[in-house]
């Protein structure tokens, strides 16, 4: 008779816990690109320029919609029981991220449709006039113009920042096991938003001032990599092992090449030189930057699943 | 220390494709800092009135061979261990033709495309775009010109080696190979010039 037991875990589980596909990386890059753009935007009006119908802070509220319900429908496939996701809003668990990352959304979605509706397009004006009569009562109400920008601004951040948290709540995975995920992923939503939106905007000093923008978040995204790679690098024997992955492992040509190197620093560089009028403004830097937001969450997602505290497992 | 870094295991695979990132993002760099990114500045060897491409291309060739050189003199670089490409001597041929009158036609060669992109160029936007293009169709036409590709193999050759002589022979009439080129470019460039 051969007697099998299982304690802890199965082949399923260990060596890898290798659950999450494309779908995660996806939904956590467009959840924080999204929230780079809330936040942005959310600025812009607080600052009253939504007057100005060129500003982007039109545009990208109704963009932001549109690209989160796309992320959440990514989450959504990623379900096993996809029939009861609703489970998720009949309870609040204050320890859980995952939690306040369900209800996040459910606020988020409300701030962008405010934030949306302070300067309607023309075309939904027409199609909808109730909208025209909703713009004019906030136009006449400055103040609550200044709420509804703070309220996008702190939830932008709030959502931008959350993404990095729901990776480093898992203390199972060595490489997640990490305080400055949560800003890394902002910054990084930040910085793809600010491409973004310098890549769409037509007001010429919206489009400079965005590209500087993009430049400071980009360099605080490189600083937040470093602080990211020492914290791990100066940790435990497994968090060695983590950070190996991306220092000489089988993701250090992905990481270094496609999110540092193409995604940080050759856009920071081209986009430096176009604000000091060296080079001309290109869609290049933008699209690099945008590319290289996926390219994180996809090494950061896929790299993380294949850390792990079991010495023998991390081994490559 | 031992050179060539990756032979020695200074470091694996991985590490070796970031260290190619890092120096093919400073030669893209500087090529375009020359103007290389400029198709116009690029296709005006061809017309022999701009030689800057000769110059600077020539320039490289004998900094390296010099470097290299040098290095394997002092004991640093084991040149024995260096990667030379095979001669594969007709499809090289061919190869070489087709890519020059592309060169010719559109002002870009591969590297200078990619430098011209980082710049906002359309143009060198087509090539880039062209270079996944063709190596698919290469990849899918392999099997009609395997014969082909494989004609006229005769392994790895050296000036040195077919023409029997020292290696620092051929070094030093490789410089003034180029020193006479140089001269020789600036003659035709002043003779080429538009009026």
């Amino acid at each position: 008779m051969t007697e099998l037991l299982i304690t802890r875990s199965n082949h399923l589980v260990d060596p890898y816990v290798h659950v999450w596909a494309w779908q995660i990386p996806v939904y956590l890059f467009l959840g924080g690109w999204v929230a780079g753009m809330m936040s942005l935007a959310g600025y812009f009006q607080w600052q009253g320029r939504h007057r100005d119908r060129q500003c982007t802070c039109v545009l990208t509220p109704w963009l932001g919609v549109v690209l989160l319900s796309l992320g959440m429908f990514a989450l959504f496939l990623d379900l096993e029981h996809k029939r009861y996701f609703w489970r998720l809003y009949t309870t609040f668990e204050i320890a859980s991220p995952m939690s306040w990352g369900a209800w996040i959304l459910v606020v988020v979605y409300p701030a962008l449709l405010a934030a949306a509706l302070v300067q309607p397009p023309q075309w939904l004006r027409r199609a909808v006039p109730a909208t025209e009569a909703l713009a004019s009562w906030l136009e006449s109400r400055p103040a609550l113009v200044r709420a509804v920008g703070l309220a996008s601004l702190v939830l932008g951040l709030a959502l931008g920042i959350y993404t990095g948290i729901l990776l480093s709540a898992l203390g199972a995975r060595p490489l997640w096991s990490s305080a400055i995920l949560g800003p890394l992923f902002l910054l990084s939503g930040l910085s793809s938003a600010a491409a973004f939106v310098h890549l769409v905007a037509r007001r010429r000093d919206e489009r400079v001032f965005l590209a500087r923008a993009d430049n400071l978040f980009l360099m605080l995204e490189l600083a937040a990599i470093v602080l990211f790679l020492i914290g791990l690098a100066t940790a435990t024997e497994a968090h060695k092992q983590a950070a190996g992955l991306l220092l000489g492992g089988p993701y250090t040509a992905v990481f270094w090449v496609g999110v540092v190197g193409l995604g940080i620093a050759v856009p920071l560089v081209v986009q430096s030189l176009a604000v000091r009028h060296r080079i001309q403004h290109t869609p290049l830097g933008p699209i690099m930057v945008i590319a290289g937001g996926l390219a994180l969450r996809f090494v950061i997602v896929y790299a993380g699943q294949v850390s792990h505290w079991a010495p023998q497992v991390a081994q490559f | 220390m031992n050179t060539p870094f990756y032979k020695y295991g200074a470091f694996g695979d991985e590490t070796s494709l970031v260290v190619a990132f890092v120096i093919g993002i400073g030669f893209g760099f500087f090529l375009e800092r020359a103007g290389f990114g400029s198709a116009r500045k690029l296709v005006s060897q061809f017309y022999l009135n701009d030689l800057a491409v000769f110059k600077v291309m020539f320039t490289a060739i004998v900094t390296a061979m010099l470097g290299t050189t040098y290095l394997a003199w002092m004991g640093v670089l084991d040149l024995s261990l260096v990667y030379l490409t095979p001669t594969v001597l007709w499809p090289q041929l061919v190869g070489g033709l087709v890519l020059g009158i592309g060169f010719v036609i559109g002002g870009y060669c591969p590297g200078t495309s990619v430098a011209s992109v980082a710049t906002g160029r359309l143009d060198g936007l087509a090539f880039v775009l062209g270079l996944p293009v063709g190596t698919l169709l290469f990849a899918e036409a392999f099997p009609w010109i395997r014969g082909f590709y494989e004609n006229g193999s005769v392994g790895v050759q050296t000036l040195p080696g077919v023409f029997d002589l020292p290696y620092g022979l051929v070094v030093f009439a490789v410089v003034l190979m180029a020193l006479g080129g140089f001269a020789g470019a600036s003659w035709i460039e002043k003779k080429f010039q538009p009026r």
